[in-house]
């Protein structure tokens, strides 16, 4: 029964706080436990680091910093009684065992695997995740979401989402007719999969990171989330040691072969009548072996779909995961191929694998994972705010990499170019897939003629730098007392995340501010001068009326009323410390600016609308928004500007891309069409029919 | 009949069906009328329809010798109501022309004296009802009701049946006709009414064409049978692969949620398939909980405190519990107007309901099992099958009785095999045009087939990517069985990519006329 554990305990000093909560969960789904072979490795432990003095207490629900369970299940009226992670029964014995019909084992499984993916996201971007701000103000006005709320039984059928609009993850549970090899079928929960849970909060985490990423503007938006979020669940499978030791013994090392490891929700992939998971890392690749091998016939095995002819988001995304995986492998078998040599195994299945080969080949797949992963999850601090494509993503884990670890002695990033190249995934704008070639390039000082001064790129940014803040401070400053904790007593119970957000919150302020307003005359250039050479640097308008079909401020505050300007969005203004591999470390300033502009189905009245005043409101009838602006990092050690990775307002041939894609392809326009995309949920875990 | 010519007439540019088939022999003339509807919703169906029946009266010179409605769906037959002083009530002294109807064919599923009849028209009835519920329920969902919560693209599913309710269903006013109101006026008008059976062999007058009655069947498994079987023992173009797309996991889960649906509209759950005044099972939503009933404890009633007192004496531990879930999910008076809102934007519970609209559509497309489906024998012993929406179970029962021929009896294979022109079912939808039972049996080289659909429009309509009319699959399969002689409603065959890469003979393309004006109609000479 719940109950609420005593917030300040008398405790004797010596007493110290443990380092990980352990909680019990399946590591797979449900299914693996019910099958010999699996059963012994699915029952396994979650490791969370316990909550620090600058965190909320973990309380019921399970409800921490980061999340809110709330199991309520709206079509059978019930609410399902909370879980009390701090009851001593739990504590004693990491949590609640194994079992499907609990519901509050359901609660602490959903709970640990999002917790779990969150902290690897956090230790890939060397800062705190947070969630993607509400539509309004949200919580208690402060337009911040502090907790993802889940719901893990929300629905009655196959399927689960993250739904941007409620800041929520919803996990349906179902009973299949019966399975395809006529066993009783029995009732599958989406929030006892590992895979799905992690796949989930992963929309919820990208969401949050780069709120524009669910703009569906062209085919490979969604898509990127879909396959973003399959990869981050498969890397995830070879952080469990023990199951992986155990696959890589029954698979003789290979990660080529389809099983738990390779696959993806296997549980609910049989239940919806498939012979095995949802979808495969590989399913791809080993066709297209085959097809290589002259072994494949068109009528026994399906020709592998042309990425230009994929628009389902899922079926999309797979290129992007395939890709991924292909170099992951490749990284793995790169590093191992001495260790199969040294031990003299055949890698044939049957002979015996030696236990020690065994292990070490765990914890190589273990760190090839966990690299990979970093450098997947780096990536998206470099991709442009919107609109991009997978190529492009390609360029931003090239550069992202290549920033941190100058150094690449084991060709990471050319496994993973040549995994991109391999699926047919197109990077335009450069001459070959070769790492050097891939990276964004630097800021061309000769563009921005105007904004050098005496050091050239570092001072492009230095006006605002001195406003900003770089970490929570303590104590009260220059009047801005409401994100620092006034006090010493106020030091010991204040939360870190929700002050962080604050800073956030205060430095997009700021950095908005300083885009609106006019800048400051220098070097004998005027400030209009310095004004439009920024304008060309991030790719939007900031002060210049001459395209009308950009949205303008409402509120023109600081050209006196009755005056217009271009509305300019600053999303995010975020502070990354990384640590790569050698111990080196890169301190950066991310900032992303976006802007929005009206497109119009027809192209001369798009004419008409740019060449004519500016609008706050949308124009009358069918329109869509085009998005625009500007990645912008910069190195905090001398305040350069390292890169600006940017998509440019009026690029019309963009816009005429992004209009054709809406008009033709049906999918856009289920999603992003309409106008309005209130009531959409563009994450469901399979397509709806 | 040396000289008869039989010509096939499709009505394009539209959703729904509407088809002649036009006879003449020497100084003789017949026409029929198969169908006469156009979707719901579609903008300026009234003007269209009204195109269509004055083509229909220039046709037929003002006489139909036969009519032939093939089931209850206004996509087949809404043009009777938006056409009505043409065929009904014709208003003294007006200058509008008179459509007579000589003959009407219905199916034995309209016969009014027949007890499974009666008994299928009032499922049917009360399958209705639920719907215009539903869609009621959602266009004017009470506060406190999960309508008020429902997210409102997943519903799109019911805008369909949302428009019914405003125009074929608002009597008052709108002027317009229910279909059931159509099937008794077109009864009244017809001078002779024929019921057909499964398995009847029946003469069109006129011009006699032998015609055989293969559906619907009087076997209501096969009437309630609308999605194919799963796995190898599928009957249609469906990749079994599809998975989530796999029609039968739809179903299971719409069977989970089917009571609790109709619980939320305030019915039984064994209201739709209940007889008349019979007793009931009185189960609460809480019994379809996947838990044990120790886990059931905590109503969401109980929990808002709204209609229901709580019926025992609570533990203190559940009293708690239903008070943090109170204050964590609803929120209490003590929050703020920000925080309240807050709660409510982040509710969920409506989102289940997604399943309504799809609930609906299942509901719904029983009707389209019940329809006519007619094979017509021409001269040189070819059939022209017109399968309506018959959909899984409609086509199984083909194959279920013999027809008699003369002498001969002929299986449903025999005339299957000797199909030269094939409407295809149901706007080329998944589950309307079967594979081996079905279009793998059509086996003659010169097939034609014909399909009323209109792909862009299907494509709005539902919920994600709407409508697929015609399903890819079964267009690819249809285009080899006839070989690229695959006739659209929603272009031109000679504009169509589709059909480009087949050789097509220049007999075909004679016999096809897309000359009409504003491509009103398509027609192609099948005899003669």
């Amino acid at each position: 029964m719940p109950r609420f554990f005593p917030t300040a305990p008398q405790r004797p000093d010596w007493m110290r706080r443990p380092t990980a909560r352990r909680l019990r969960v399946y590591a797979f789904d449900p299914r693996a436990s019910s099958m010999l072979d699996t059963a012994v490795m699915n029952d396994t432990v979650i490791e969370l680091p316990w909550e620090t003095p600058w965190e909320d207490e973990i309380s019921l629900g399970p409800t921490n910093d980061y999340l809110e369970v709330v199991d309520i299940d709206p079509a059978c009226g019930l609410f399902y009684a909370p879980l009390d992670l701090n009851d001593p029964y739990l504590l004693a014995q990491d949590g609640l065992p194994p079992e499907e019909g609990r519901p509050q084992f359901h609660q602490q499984m959903v709970f640990a695997v999002a917790m779990k993916t969150i902290r690897s996201f956090e230790r890939a971007l060397g800062r705190t995740i947070l969630w993607a701000a509400p539509p309004h103000k949200g919580d208690d006005g402060t337009g911040y979401t502090r907790r993802l709320r889940i719901y893990p039984h929300a629905l009655r059928e196959p399927n689960a989402y993250y739904s941007p609009d409620k800041g929520a993850l919803l996990f349906g549970y179902f009973k299949p007719d019966r399975t395809p090899g006529g066993e009783q079928a029995e009732w599958v929960f989406t929030c006892l999969s590992q895979d799905i849970i992690a796949h989930e909060t992963t929309h919820a985490i990208l969401h949050g990171l780069q709120p524009r990423t669910i703009d569906a503007s062209n085919p490979d938006m969604l898509a990127f989330h879909e396959g973003f979020a399959d990869i981050v669940a498969l890397l995830q499978h070879f952080t469990m040691t023990d199951v992986l030791e155990h696959q890589i013994e029954s698979s003789a090392g290979s990660l080529r072969i389809n099983n738990l490891m390779t696959g993806l929700a296997a549980q609910f992939g049989v239940a919806t009548g498939r012979n095995g998971a949802l979808r495969y890392a590989l399913a791809m690749i080993k066709k297209e072996g085959e097809i290589q091998q002259g072994q494949a016939t068109s009528a026994t095995v399906t020709p592998v779909s042309k990425l230009e002819e994929t628009t389902e988001p899922h079926a999309r995304g797979q290129f992007l995961v395939a890709a991924i995986f292909d170099a992951f492998v490749a990284i793995y078998e790169r590093r191992t191929g001495d260790l199969f040599r040294l031990a003299r195994y055949s890698g044939t299945l049957g002979d015996n694998m030696p236990p020690e080969l065994v292990k070490r080949l765990a914890k190589e797949a273990g760190k090839a994972a966990e690299q990979v992963m970093r450098m997947c999850v780096r990536a998206i601090d470099y991709l442009p705010p919107v609109d991009f494509t997978f190529g492009e993503y390609l360029r931003a884990l090239i550069t992202a990499d290549t920033d941190l670890v100058p150094n690449d002695p084991l060709r990471y990033r050319v496994a993973i170019a040549e995994g991109f190249r391999k699926r047919g995934i197109q990077v335009p704008g450069c001459i070959s897939y070769a790492p050097e070639s891939l990276m964004w390039d630097e800021p061309d000082v000769e563009e921005i003629d105007a904004l050098k001064s005496a050091d050239d790129m570092s001072g492009l940014f230095a006006d605002v730098l001195g406003k900003l803040k770089f970490t929570v401070g303590f104590g009260r400053t220059s009047g801005n007392s409401d994100y620092n904790s006034g006090s010493e007593t106020a030091v010991a119970s204040r939360n870190l995340r929700k002050m962080t957000a604050e800073v956030v919150q205060y430095n997009q302020l700021e950095i908005w501010k300083w885009l609106e307003m006019p800048s400051t005359p220098r070097n004998g250039k005027t400030s209009k001068q310095i004004d439009r050479a920024w304008e060309r640097l991030l790719g939007v308008r900031m002060l210049s009326c001459d395209l009308g079909s950009v949205r303008h401020s409402r509120s023109a505050w600081k050209h006196g009323k009755g005056k217009v300007s271009p509305a300019v969005e600053v999303h995010s203004a975020r502070v990354a410390r990384r640590q790569g591999p050698d111990g080196q470390e890169l301190h950066q300033l991310i900032v992303q600016v976006t802007q929005a502009r009206f497109g119009l189905y027809d192209e001369s009245e798009q004419k008409v609308l740019d060449d004519g005043p500016m609008h706050a409101e949308p124009p009358k009838g069918d329109f869509f928004v085009f998005r625009g602006g500007a990645t912008i990092i910069v190195d905090l050690r001398d305040g350069r500007v390292r890169r600006v990775v940017r998509k440019r307002i009026d690029d019309d041939e963009r816009l005429q891309r992004q209009r054709a894609f809406l008009v033709g392809d049906p999918v856009g326009m289920a999603v992003a069409g309409k106008g309005s995309g209130r009531g959409v949920e563009p994450f469901a875990l399979v397509h709806r029919c | 009949m040396d000289d008869l010519t039989v010509t096939v007439r499709m009505y394009r540019r539209l959703l729904g069906d509407c088809f002649m088939i036009i006879l003449a022999s020497g100084e003789k003339k017949s026409s029929i009328l198969i169908d006469f509807g156009i979707l719901q919703g579609t903008p300026d169906a009234a003007s269209r329809m009204k195109a269509v029946a004055d083509d229909i009266f220039k046709v037929s010179g003002g006489k139909l010798d036969l009519v032939i409605a093939t089931h209850e769906h206004a996509d087949h037959l809404s043009g009777f109501g938006f056409a009505r002083e043409m065929f009904f009530d014709n208003p003294q002294n007006a200058h509008v022309p008179q459509i007579e109807i000589a003959n009407l064919w219905l199916a034995w599923t309209e016969k009014s004296d027949d007890e499974q009849a009666k008994a299928l028209l009032q499922r049917f009835d009360k399958r209705r009802d639920v719907v215009r519920r539903l869609a009621a329920g959602v266009a004017a969902a009470e506060e406190g009701t999960p309508f008020a919560m429902a997210p409102s693209l997943a519903l799109d599913g019911l805008t369909g049946f949302l428009e019914i309710d405003e125009t074929a269903f608002g009597v008052a006013g709108a002027g317009r006709l229910t279909i059931r109101e159509t099937f008794d006026k077109l009864k009244a008008a017809a001078l002779n009414t024929v019921h057909l059976e499964p398995g009847d062999a029946v003469q069109t007058p006129v011009i006699p064409l032998k015609t055989f009655v293969l559906a619907p069947p009087r076997d209501e498994k096969l009437l309630f049978k609308d999605l194919p079987s799963k796995g190898s023992d599928a009957e249609t173009y469906l990749d079994p692969r599809d998975g989530e797309g796999g029609a039968s996991v739809r179903q299971s889960a719409l069977a989970l949620n089917e009571p609790l649906l109709l619980h939320a509209l305030g019915l039984s759950e064994s209201y739709i398939d209940e007889a008349g005044g019979g007793e009931t099972k009185s189960r609460s939503p809480s019994d379809h909980s996947p838990f044990s009933p120790s886990d059931r404890k905590i109503e969401i009633a109980e929990v808002r405190g709204i209609g229901k007192t709580t019926k025992r004496a609570a533990s203190a531990s559940i009293v708690e519990t239903q008070r943090w879930c109170r204050e964590r999910y609803f929120g209490t008076a003590k929050d703020t107007k920000a925080v309240a809102s807050e709660k409510l934007r982040r509710r969920i519970d409506g989102d289940w309901l997604a399943a309504a609209g799809e609930f609906a559509l299942k509901l719904d497309s029983d009707t389209n099992n019940s329809s006519l489906v007619l094979a017509f024998e021409l001269p040189d012993k070819t059939f022209m099958l017109f399968a309506a929406d018959a959909q899984v179970g409609n086509w199984l029962s083909w194959h279920n009785q013999k027809y008699a021929d003369g002498d001969l009896e002929l299986s449903a294979k025999d005339i299957l095999n000797r199909v030269r022109f094939y409407k295809v079912g149901h706007h080329g939808s998944h589950n309307a045009t079967m594979d081996k039972q079905g279009l793998a049996m059509m086996s003659r080289n010169d097939l034609v087939a014909m399909v009323s659909t209109d792909e862009t429009f299907a494509l709005k309509q539902g919920r994600g990517g709407g409508w697929l009319m015609p399903n890819p699959r079964v267009k690819a399969a249809l285009l080899a069985a006839t070989k690229g002689r695959l006739v659209r409603g929603d272009r031109k065959w000679s504009e169509d990519e589709d059909v480009r890469s087949y050789p097509i003979s220049p007999e075909f393309k004679k016999r096809l006329d897309e000359t009409a004006e504003n491509d009103l109609y398509v027609d192609y000479r099948i005899f003669g």
